[in-house]
């Protein structure tokens, strides 16, 4: 049985990020046997001064396919690690989805509550409306339990399959400056190369690379954005940062 | 050491602009190179690979119109 998990609001200034949690949360699910878990995607939140964020709200979400018996070891598990790694002053919250118990139209509702998380300031009722009418998880685990709005809000964008980037990085097996699409199509989990405009990277085009390649979620893929760059006098591609992945 | 983006709103000091102009990001630099309280932070929250930035620091709090700063700025500007 496929699940989505995310989680949010656990850190401090100068805990570590929500992103190894998650992480933690799928080791315990994996190394127990209850299931296997995909990569894990940061989803950006709304950055407005009225929202109680830490330094950039945004919410850590990954999918799993579990053992239908063992759903609510996983929900406890997460539970477990979320309690005993939250820092203190955080507001953590978690979000356990089964797509499968849900129609599509009701999927489609927590996308909304997502996309609207991106936009505007939404509220921990709303949230537990939301989660109470699909009857979904949906829990909060100190502190104010802000964190469910974010946790409840990562898998709607989750499961758009457009938005968020991939935690961690992607890394060639070679060390060489330039490469082409094909290698790294090859030699990471990378499923697609194109520029943010959408034109797709045919396999023969040459990318600049550094020693790290980050990816972003498009069409249910991880997907390497690129732009094109000038080195000694030749325009190649390189992958984009900085404001262009900020978006994602 | 002049900040030209450093703006009072609301009462809150606040690095304001886009950083994608690279007036404004290199002023990102020139504070992150020259602040005590500089850390990187969580790999995550890094899009600014491999640079020494406010953008990439741990105690700079994303704002709608750019950032603010935990350390509330280096003491120099």
């Amino acid at each position: 049985m496929k699940i989505f998990l995310c989680i949010d609001d656990t850190d401090n200034i100068e805990s570590k990020g929500t992103g190894s949690i998650a992480s933690e949360i799928a080791g315990v699910i994996e190394t127990s046997g209850w299931g296997n878990c995909q990569s894990i995607t940061r989803h950006q939140l709304l950055v407005h001064p009225d929202v109680p964020y830490t330094s950039h709200n945004s919410s850590m979400c990954f999918t799993a396919e579990i053992k239908e018996e063992c759903l609510e070891s996983v929900i406890q598990g997460a539970i477990l690690q979320l309690e005993a790694e939250s820092a203190e002053g955080s507001d953590p919250g978690l979000c356990v989805v089964m797509p499968e118990r849900l129609t599509q139209l009701q999927q489609h509702e927590i996308v909304e509550f997502g996309l609207k998380a991106k936009r505007e300031v939404l509220t921990k009722e709303q949230a537990y409306q939301l989660a109470e009418s699909l009857s979904i998880h949906l829990s909060e685990h100190g502190g104010t339990g802000q964190g469910v709005i974010g946790a409840l809000a990562g898998v709607g964008l989750r499961l758009t399959g457009n938005d968020g980037r991939f935690k961690g990085h992607h890394k060639l097996k070679s060390d060489k400056l330039t490469v082409t699409v094909q290698e790294i199509l090859d030699e990471t989990s990378i499923e697609m190369i194109r520029t943010e405009s959408g034109l797709i990277l045919d396999h023969d085009q040459k990318v600049r690379v550094g020693d790290k390649l980050k990816s972003v979620f498009l069409n249910q893929k991880p997907v390497l954005l690129v732009e094109p760059a000038n080195f000694d006098g030749e325009t190649m591609w390189q992958p984009s940062m900085g404001g262009t992945l900020k978006k994602y | 050491m002049t900040i030209h983006n450093l703006k009072l709103h609301n009462g809150v000091l606040v690095f304001w602009g886009d950083i994608e102009s690279k007036d404004v990001y290199d002023e990102t630099v020139l504070m992150a190179e020259n602040c005590p309280d500089f850390q990187m932070d969580v790999e995550d929250e890094i899009v600014y690979e491999g640079q020494m930035t406010c953008c990439n620091c741990r105690f700079r709090r994303w704002h709608p119109e750019g950032f603010t700063c935990y350390k509330k700025f280096p003491k120099f500007i």
